[in-house]
């Protein structure tokens, strides 16, 4: 039977196998990596070699650096940088540290709702995000917010302090609106893997619960915590709609502003832009060798054979500790989601005290639109097909960088990073490169199938990396009793990996639905007129500056990503470790 | 037990993955990938799909002959892939002529003013000849991507074949044949719109304090002006253009540089902050915005302080791309389009300041409308390469090249 060879970070001694399932193996390895080198690789080095390509779009070209001269001479581009670094790290920071405990909480304790509170991050990560800015601005603006106007009506308080266009106005919008909810929905699993007997040798032995979290589960959590740290980085380094409302009173221009201009101006400059960006990848390349240097040193296994996933009772604190994550999940989930369907029924979003607030008109506008019920059946084949395609390409290729000794793993790894490192909208200029002048994938131009490959490229990374971080914390032992049993790497891999991975695999099936129905940047330029998905609709309609009807579009891509959730968390719930 | 429910949900996870296979593979058919015979021939070699029955037919016999004869040349290729700007105003218009000729297939994509011109480029570089015809708010795209590539067709020749009723000189203001270049003819320009002035919001700043342009550059109104993103030639640098033309760079410098504009890349925002007096100031503004809220009772003291020096004209209307994948049916919409009741449809529906040069058709937007009497005294036609040279120095000067 063909296999391949088996490695915990050295803790595995070597199995025999025999020269012709090495050889086997080797090769399947070589062609998933062959597959990715081709599908991801191609069309970023497409990108980079037409970065040095210099002259209008479309026009005669010469070779030179004249693209990447103007890259970084751009005007106010070190004041950019700064921005985009400054509002990375300090919502990173901060978010991790409110992150860890609320993962705790509902991963290892008896706290009443927790699934259901765990849902509801998730709900928060699956918002429209203009929506929820506009939402926001709503309650924080200083002019006519709804938080200042309360305070106002205090005596002693003459003019309200919130003014959410502001540079912490930036960090807090981002805090509630998915930089602590995307890692909440990401780290639980990872929580929930951890074996309770580590803790309580910790407690018995005089630790508190804080030091038992932060001395003995964060460690243990390490290689899960870095990915998420290095997947949200780059999400915020690449942020730019937030940014691009809030930051104009205070011009506060940030890295993927500045990239989103270029990219859009006639002629685009899409060298420049593509210039621009490799600074992202130079400032996540080093965050992408250590991950790999330090998730390599030592074993990170947490799920063994010994698993025992006994909650700790929270004692007096178990309601009060619910009041507080209930309220975070009111603040971050359900009142932004009330807000965003107040606005679908608004005339003017967030004016309610004009003579007629309310109305259908959007609603109307929308489910009259002659595209609207093929976008939404387009949207439902491509977010589903994206994730099911996901679900299985992902799981192959982290188990390959995670589970083998193939000697081209850390290149595996290190090529998924890539796609996330670019912007969507340059991405999706190299992957229109890439399927015209490819000539074997040219009859997959102008198909729905092309979309559902592009949407998967996209998160390639978000979904490889969390499996590969899953993977990491299980035992060598459970996979060596499967075979000492005389089972075969197949039926191990079918009957003991799978169920216990489940869980984060069906995150990345609603993640990757999710993310590929809204997606607009890495599509726009190969859909066409019947496989235009409901992004493309909303797109439409913000152009025609209605964004109550765009809203309204927003809250079916809510409602179908929350159903596609509910769907994969019972799936992967029950059959994951600690489910309950 | 786990393993029990493992093979359901796996089953559960088979069918729908042969379901997505069965609807992907039923899926509409992809856009026609080949064109006619071209001096560069097409690489791809799918043929166009057989496109669906006609549920009604089309009129027989319209009493043009000429016209009868495009018809029947249209049956043989009935689909017509049409490339537009963004929005619902242009399915609208492409929904009409859907009406009128039922028997045709549309094959209508909005595109983002970046996306069409790389798109449209790259796909003809690999031997891709995909769109018919083009037909936008502006000629931006045209002028500044696609016309430079070559990748663009002449629409005199197709205007040629046809039928004379939509050519009458005397129906549309300064001629039938008014094109984007007159060098090149890739482009008909079938309406101006009449723009170029900046909004107050008379609540917070009174006309004895700001009634001219002059005085925008007044430091008073320092960091009270909200700009529509100026640094693209789609956004407020259109309202600029004619300043730089009128008033020279000097005066746009200080406006720049010194008044402290805030520029906003939303142009509804912009418009928002306008009308709410955050920014009483606003240059490169919505009007179906102001519209919107003026509706609800807020903004009411919003006005448009225009000069006629200040005015520009922004040119819009049709153009052919290279080699048209069923030229006959491009022909058809074109005589459709430049008919009465094509060109009322686009005055009408494309969007909330959509005109037409065309003198027998209603102006649905008066305020938009320029006096045709007198289109020369306007210094700046945007979207005429004349008219591009001075929006292209103010977004020059705007991003400091």
């Amino acid at each position: 039977m063909s296999t391949v060879d088996v490695a915990d970070h050295r803790t595995l001694a070597p199995q025999e196998r025999s020269a012709r399932a090495l050889g086997l193996g080797t090769m399947l390895c070589t062609l998933v990596l062959a597959i990715v080198a081709f599908l991801v690789v191609y069309p970023v080095l497409l990108l980079l070699i037409h970065s040095f390509e210099v002259g209008p779009f479309g026009r005669p070209t010469y070779w030179g650096v004249e693209n990447w001269i103007r890259a970084f001479t751009q005007p106010d581009l070190v004041g950019a940088l700064w921005n985009t670094v400054s509002l990375a790290v300090t919502r990173q920071f901060i978010s991790i540290l409110v992150a860890i405990p609320i993962c705790w909480i509902i991963a290892r304790t008896d706290l009443p709702g927790r699934n259901w509170l765990e849902f509801g991050f998730w709900v928060c990560v699956f918002l429209p995000q203009l929506t929820v800015t506009l939402g926001w601005i709503m309650v924080f603006d200083s002019h006519n917010g709804l938080a200042n106007q309360l305070l106002e009506r205090l005596p002693f308080v003459e003019k309200g302090p919130f003014d959410i266009f502001t540079w912490w106005g930036i960090v807090l919008t981002h805090l509630l609106s998915g930089s602590i909810a995307i890692k909440v929905m990401l780290l639980t699993p990872a929580f929930r893997n951890l074996d309770a007997s580590l803790e309580e040798a910790s407690l018995a032995s005089g630790a508190s619960t804080v030091a038992t979290l932060f001395r003995v589960v964060v460690p243990l959590l390490a290689p899960a915590l870095l990915v998420v740290t290095i997947l949200s980085t780059i999400r915020a380094l690449e942020a730019f709609e937030t940014e691009l409302i809030l930051g104009a009173p205070a011009q506060i221009d940030v890295f993927s502003t500045k990239i989103y201009r270029i990219a859009t101006r006639e002629p685009p400059e899409y060298g420049v832009a593509t210039a621009l960006s490799m600074v992202i990848l130079g400032i996540v390349m080093p965050l992408i060798l250590f991950q790999q240097w330090f998730i390599s040193r030592r074993s990170h296994a947490t799920l063994s054979g010994k698993y025992r996933g006994h909650l700790q009772p929270l004692g007096a604190w178990r309601w009060p500790l619910f009041a507080v994550i209930f309220g975070i999940v009111f603040v971050m989930t359900i009142l932004p989601v009330a807000l965003v369907i107040t606005g679908t029924f608004m005339n003017l979003f967030g004016y309610f005290q004009i003579a007629n607030p309310w109305t259908m008109k959007h609603w109307t506008a929308v489910l009259g639109n002659a595209t609207f019920m093929n976008a939404l059946v387009n949207t439902l084949i491509i977010a589903g097909g994206t994730a099911i395609l996901g679900m299985l390409a992902f799981t192959v290729i982290a188990y390959i960088i995670v589970r083998t000794k193939y000697f081209a793993r850390s290149t595996l790894d290190f090529f998924v990073w890539l796609p996330s490192t670019l912007p969507g909208i340059i991405l999706g200029l190299g992957f229109l490169w890439f399927f015209l002048g490819t000539p074997m994938l040219r009859p997959l131009y102008g198909t729905t199938w092309i979309l559902i490959l592009v949407a998967a490229l996209g998160t390639i990374t978000l979904g490889t990396q969390l499996v590969k971080s899953t993977l990491v914390q299980l035992g060598a032992e459970l996979e060596e009793a499967s075979w000492a049993s005389g089972a075969s790497w197949q039926y191990t891999l079918k009957r003991v990996v799978l169920p216990l991975i489940a869980p984060a695999i069906a995150v990345i099936g609603v993640v990757a639905f999710s993310a590929a129905a809204r997606t607009t940047g890495t599509i726009a330029l190969l859909a066409t007129h019947t496989n235009q998905p409901l992004s493309m609709l909303q797109l439409n309609l913000m152009a025609d500056n209605n964004y109550g009807a765009a809203s309204v579009v927003g809250v079916f891509l809510l409602v179908l990503t929350i159903g596609v959730a509910l769907i994969a968390r019972g799936f992967g719930l029950r059959l994951g470790v600690g489910g309950r | 037990m786990i393993g029990r429910s493992f093979r359901l949900h796996t089953y559960v996870l088979l069918s729908l993955t042969s379901a997505l296979l069965l609807a992907c593979s039923q899926a509409p058919a992809a856009p026609p990938k080949t064109a006619e015979p071209a001096p560069s021939k097409p690489a791809a070699a799918a043929p166009p799909v057989a496109p669906a029955a006609p549920a009604v037919q089309a009129p027989v016999g319209s009493g043009n002959a000429a016209l009868d004869e495009l018809i029947e040349a249209a049956r043989k290729e009935p689909i017509l892939t049409i490339a537009t700007g963004v929005g619902t105003g242009p399915q609208k218009v492409v929904a009409k002529f859907k009406e009128k000729y039922p028997f045709i297939e549309v094959q209508h994509s909005g595109f983002r003013a970046s996306d069409l011109g790389p798109r449209v480029i790259t796909e003809q570089r690999n031997g891709i000849y995909a769109w018919d015809i083009q037909v936008g708010t502006g000629f931006n795209t045209v002028g500044s991507v696609l016309a430079p590539a070559e990748a663009v067709g002449d629409i005199s020749e197709m205007l040629k074949s046809v039928p004379s009723d939509v050519k009458d000189n005397t129906k549309w203001a300064g001629g039938f044949e008014k094109y984007r270049d007159p060098a090149v003819k890739d482009s008909l320009i079938t309406s101006f719109n009449v723009a170029g002035g900046f909004w107050v919001n008379r609540d917070v700043i009174k006309t004895s304090d700001l009634s001219t342009f002059d005085q925008l550059i007044d430091p008073k109104f320092k960091g009270k002006i909200a700009i529509y993103n100026p640094t693209q030639t789609t956004g407020g640098s259109q309202d600029l253009a004619p300043m730089l033309a009128n008033r020279g760079e000097a005066f746009l410098r200080s406006l720049l540089d010194d008044q402290k504009m805030v520029v906003v890349d939303a142009k509804r925002q912009a418009t928002e902050w306008m009308v709410t007096g955050r920014y009483p100031i606003g240059l490169g503004m919505d009007e179906e915005v102001i519209e919107e809220f003026q509706a609800q009772g807020i903004g009411k003291n919003v006005e448009e302080v225009r000069e006629p020096q200040s005015a520009y004209l922004r040119a819009s209307g049709v153009t052919a791309l290279k080699n048209p994948p069923h030229p006959n049916t491009a022909k058809l919409f074109l005589h459709w389009f430049l008919s009465q009741e094509g060109q009322d449809a686009f005055a009408s529906l494309n969007s909330p300041f959509a005109t037409t040069r065309r003198l027998d058709v209603t102006a649905h937007h008066p305020k938009d409308t320029p006096d045709f009497s007198r289109l020369n005294d306007y210094q700046v036609w945007t979207g005429t390469p004349a008219g591009d040279v001075w929006l292209q120095k103010v977004v020059d000067i705007v991003n400091k090249k």
